[in-house]
C-alpha cells in the first residue's frame, strides 16, 4: 500500500510529467485513446516502482523509458510491419527548410504510424527525447549499427512522406542533391 | 568538375545520426563524416540543411495537444487503483509477485485494461460512500431529541420577542421552506431567514392573530422521533408559551405560540371540536 509520501510523490510526478508522457504516448500509438491508456499504465507502474526512482531529476526519462517498454511489449504480439521498403535517401531533404507551420501534423503522424515499432521508437528517441545514437543503443540494448540504420531509414521515410506531397504543391521545397545542378 | 556525393551507407547513416544543435559530428565514431564535411562544401550544405530540418521536425513531433482533464483523470485512476496483490489475485498471479502483477497489468493494458482492475475498487468506494452518508444522516437525525428541538425553538422565540435578529419581511417567502398546511394561515404573516436554530439555516414565519404572537420555524433537517403533524395539545408548555414540533414533506416545523394551549389552538388549521 502506498504511503502518504508516495501518494504525494506520484501526484507530483503526474502533475509535472503527464503532458510529456501523453505526447510521447500519442506519437508512439497514433491514437488519443491508446495514448491515454498507455499514460495511465505508465503512471500506475510508476506508482508501484516509485522506490526504484533514485533521482528526482531523472524522473522524466524514467517515465519515458517505462513508456517505451510498455509500448514495445504491447506491440510484441502484433504482426510486425515490414521494413523492407525503408530506404536510405538524402535526396528528399528540401532545398529550403520549411517552418513548423508547413508540416502537416496528420501526415507526420501517419508517417510515424507506418513505421515498424522498433524503428518508431528509435525515431522518437531521436526527435522527441533528443537522445544520441549511442544513448539509444544503450537504452534499447541494440548494436550501434542497428540503431544508426533504423534511424537513417526511419528519418528518410518520414521526409519522403512529408515532402513528396509538398513537392507537387510547393516547388520551393524540391530536394537538392549535393553536386546536382 | 563537381565532386559527386558519395552515397556511402556509412556516411548517410552518420549524417542522419547527428542531432540538431549538437556536437555529435565530433563523435569519434562519426570521424569519416567529419572529414567529408571538411573537404566537401556540398556535404557541408547538406549537413546544415538536415540540421535545420531535423530541428523543425523535432519541434513538430513534440507539439501534441494534451486532452483537457488528463491530469485529473490520471490522478483519479491512480487513487482508485487496487492494491498490487488484489490485482495480482485477479490476474492469477501469486501473492508477493508485484512485478508479475505489473506485467499482468501491462498485458491487460493492451486493450482497455484499466477499468477491469479498478472497477471493483470504485464500486467498493461507492458502496462505502453510501454507507457513510447513511450513517451521517442517521447520526444527524439523532443529534437532537424532539424535546431539545422545542426547547431551542422556545429560547429563540423568547429572544426574538425581546430583540429580533433581523427585520421581518412581508414579501413572498422562498419556496424551499414553505408554510405548513397544518397551521392556520390568518392575520399578519411575515417571515425572515434564521440561522441559529440547531445550527441549520431555515425560515421563521411570524403570525399575529387576536393579539397573540406565534412563530413557525421551518428547517430542512431530520430529527428522529417527530410526528407527522402537530398535536391538538402543545407538546411543550412553559410559563409564557406553548410549542409543538413535527415533520412534513421532509421539513421540520416547530410552532411556538405566546400563551397557553388555547392560544396554541388558534393557529392550528383544523376543525374546532372536543379536545382529546
Amino acid at each position: 500500500m502506498a504511503t502518504p509520501r508516495q501518494d504525494r510523490d506520484i501526484a507530483q510526478l503526474v502533475s509535472e510529467h503527464h503532458q510529456a508522457v501523453y505526447r510521447y504516448a500519442y506519437r508512439l500509438t497514433g491514437s488519443v485513446a491508446d495514448a491515454e491508456d498507455l499514460s495511465q499504465q505508465v503512471f500506475l507502474a510508476a506508482q508501484q516502482k516509485l522506490a526504484q526512482l533514485r533521482q528526482v531529476e531523472s524522473a522524466g526519462s524514467w517515465l519515458l523509458a517505462m513508456l517505451r517498454n510498455a509500448f514495445l511489449k504491447s506491440r510484441h504480439k502484433r504482426r510486425p510491419t515490414l521494413a523492407a521498403n525503408l530506404e536510405l535517401n538524402l535526396d528528399n531533404i528540401p532545398a529550403e527548410i520549411p517552418g513548423d507551420e508547413a508540416i502537416d501534423r496528420q501526415q507526420l503522424q501517419a508517417a510515424i504510424d507506418a513505421l515498424p515499432a522498433g524503428y518508431r521508437v528509435v525515431l522518437l528517441m531521436f526527435y522527441f527525447e533528443d537522445r544520441s545514437y549511442r544513448e539509444i543503443a544503450a537504452a534499447l540494448d541494440l548494436p550501434i549499427g542497428t540503431v544508426m540504420s533504423r534511424l537513417a531509414r526511419a528519418k528518410s521515410h518520414l521526409r519522403s512522406r512529408l515532402f513528396q506531397l509538398e513537392k507537387a504543391q510547393a516547388p520551393a521545397l524540391r530536394p537538392v542533391l549535393p553536386g546536382a545542378n | 568538375m563537381t565532386q559527386q556525393p558519395s552515397y556511402d551507407r556509412g556516411l548517410v547513416e552518420a549524417i542522419e545520426a547527428c542531432r540538431p544543435s549538437s556536437d555529435d559530428v565530433c563523435d569519434p565514431g562519426l570521424g569519416a563524416l567529419s572529414e567529408r564535411l571538411e573537404s566537401n562544401p556540398e556535404w557541408e550544405d547538406l549537413y546544415e540543411r538536415l540540421q535545420k530540418l531535423d530541428a523543425t521536425i523535432a519541434a513538430v513531433v513534440q507539439d501534441v495537444p494534451v486532452p483537457s482533464g488528463l491530469a485529473s483523470r490520471l490522478a483519479t485512476a491512480l487513487a482508485a487503483a487496487v492494491e498490487p496483490l488484489a490485482c495480482a489475485g485477479a490476474a492469477g498471479v501469486g501473492p508477493g509477485e508485484v512485478g508479475g502483477a505489473l506485467a499482468a497489468s501491462a498485458r491487460r493494458a493492451a486493450g482497455r485494461w484499466s477499468w477491469r482492475c479498478w472497477l471493483p475498487s470504485v464500486a467498493g468506494v461507492a458502496a462505502a460512500a453510501v454507507v457513510l452518508v447513511a450513517a451521517l444522516v442517521h447520526q444527524r437525525a439523532n443529534e437532537y431529541s424532539p424535546s431539545t428541538v422545542m426547547e431551542r425553538a422556545v429560547e429563540m422565540f423568547n429572544g426574538e420577542l425581546r430583540q429580533p435578529e433581523s427585520p421581518w419581511r412581508e414579501t413572498l417567502a422562498p419556496r424551499s421552506h414553505p408554510f405548513s398546511a397544518a397551521v392556520r394561515l390568518a392575520g399578519e404573516v411575515r417571515w425572515r431567514p434564521i440561522a441559529g436554530l440547531l445550527g441549520t439555516p431555515g425560515l421563521a414565519y411570524q403570525m399575529r392573530l387576536n393579539d397573540v404572537t406565534a412563530v413557525l420555524y421551518v428547517l430542512n433537517r431530520p430529527v428522529a422521533g417527530l410526528p407527522s403533524e402537530p398535536s391538538l395539545r402543545p407538546a411543550r408548555s412553559t410559563a409564557n408559551c406553548s410549542a409543538c414540533a413535527w415533520q412534513e414533506n421532509g421539513l421540520m416545523y416547530v410552532l411556538v405560540v405566546q400563551g397557553d394551549w388555547r392560544a396554541y389552538q388558534l393557529f392550528l388549521d383544523q376543525p374546532q371540536g372536543p379536545l382529546a
